[in-house]
């Protein structure tokens, strides 16, 4: 026996999954030390493959496979363990929320383009002579370390202000549509007085135990 | 009639014990097999899940006195390339930490298996899945090649090649063999 037909012995014996060397082989393996270390190589990987197959963990799929197969039988999806909606599906839902979102939009610009008009033309005479109606729109879209006194003194507003680009408009319209207490008493004319509103809305906390109000 | 035979003529029947009795008599060699593949054990069970369907949805295909197994595991092989070629869309390149402690064994010690796991995942894939189909799915190199979509000389030659490089990096990992039965780990 050469070393070729050694190694296509050695080939075959794999395929058929037997381990044990022919004598013949044997006996080749024994006087060539190159084919002896391709035996060894083999048997070295045999074990390393027995030790391996056994180390699979176990998974109880019972349980899930009937109920994906009821759900099957029943013309549902599969349910599967990621739980991620299957990308046909969003593809059909995709265009009519697309649509159906456009359409929202378009609509509340028509809303929020004409009301704000209204609104603005509505309260323009009572806005110079409430500045009560300036807080309101600052709190809505500046920070709240804006002091109130910077806006209650008549500080320079933007009269595009805040809504301008983007979202932030389609929030001033929103904003704008439903009145404040204090677009309210601007558009009814009627004085504001602060302090007064203030203290009238604490007063019930002072008798409130441990109060620190006197 | 075969046990086979007999289990797959009740679950034909529509018996839900033989149904639950199917996946539980394949569930190990279907999840291995998967798991190996996969390398993640949260596709493996999904993968797993969806062999059995098919096969349930399949069993009147099956034929009479055919064993089982072969058939199953051929289903399970498809499913797991299917899912690889999937996974070639979405970043999941390695298996978890948790993935990789159970694939090396539940003891978690650095012994022949952990070390075989290691050096199959540095094999090139065709490899890789040549070599679980043949010594974990023990399916034949004929099969492999209808699986694999290759001649079964091309995978007589992958299989070979596989040994080859793996006895190679056991090797080079301070791997020897002692005796014929007995392998020890030189490198401590």
């Amino acid at each position: 026996m050469n070393c070729n037909a050694f190694a296509r012995e050695l080939s075959r014996m794999v395929r058929r999954r037997r381990s044990d060397l022919p004598p013949r082989l044997e006996r080749h393996a024994a006087a060539c030390p190159r084919c002896r270390a391709a035996w060894e190589d083999c048997v070295l990987v045999d074990a390393a493959v027995s030790r391996w197959r056994e180390r699979v963990p176990k998974a109880d799929l019972a349980f899930r496979v009937l109920a994906a197969a009821r759900s099957a039988a029943a013309g549902s999806r599969l349910p599967r363990a990621d739980s991620a909606p299957p990308a046909r599906s969003q593809g059909r839902g995709a265009l009519p929320l697309a649509v159906a979102t456009l359409a929202l939009l378009i609509v509340l610009a028509v809303l929020v383009g004409q009301p704000s008009q209204r609104n603005i033309a509505r309260l323009a005479p009572t806005h110079e002579a409430s500045p009560a109606f300036e807080p309101r729109r600052e709190q809505a879209f500046q920070s709240e370390s804006v002091a109130d006194s910077d806006v209650r003194d008549g500080a320079p507003q933007d009269p595009s202000g805040p809504s301008g680009p983007g979202t932030l408009a389609l929030v001033a319209g929103i904003t704008e549509l439903v009145p404040g207490p204090w677009e309210l008493a601007s558009a009814l004319g009627e004085e504001t007085d602060w302090s007064a509103d203030a203290a009238r809305w604490l007063a019930p906390w002072s008798l409130l135990p441990n109060s620190d109000h006197d | 009639m075969t046990d086979d035979g007999v289990l797959v003529h009740r679950c034909l029947a529509g018996d839900q014990a033989a149904l639950r009795a199917f996946v539980e008599r394949f569930q190990g060699p279907v999840f291995g097999l998967c798991y190996r593949m996969l390398r993640h054990r949260h596709d493996a069970e999904d993968t797993a899940q969806e062999v059995f369907l098919r096969a349930f949805r399949g069993l009147s295909r099956w034929k009479t006195g055919r064993p089982l197994e072969p058939w199953l595991m051929t289903i399970a092989a498809n499913r797991c390339r299917t899912a690889l070629r999937r996974r070639r869309n979405r970043p999941v390149a390695a298996p978890a930490a948790a993935d990789a402690a159970a694939l090396a064994g539940p003891s978690g010690a650095d012994d022949l298996a952990e070390e075989l796991e290691r050096a199959l995942g540095r094999l090139r894939e065709e490899y890789r899945q040549c070599f679980i189909l043949f010594h974990h799915a023990e399916l034949s190199c004929a099969r492999i090649g209808q699986v694999m979509g290759r001649p079964a000389g091309t995978i007589k030659t992958w299989l070979h090649r596989a040994r080859r490089e793996l006895a190679d990096r056991l090797k080079r990992r301070g791997i020897v063999r002692e005796d014929r039965h007995e392998l020890q780990r030189l490198r401590t």
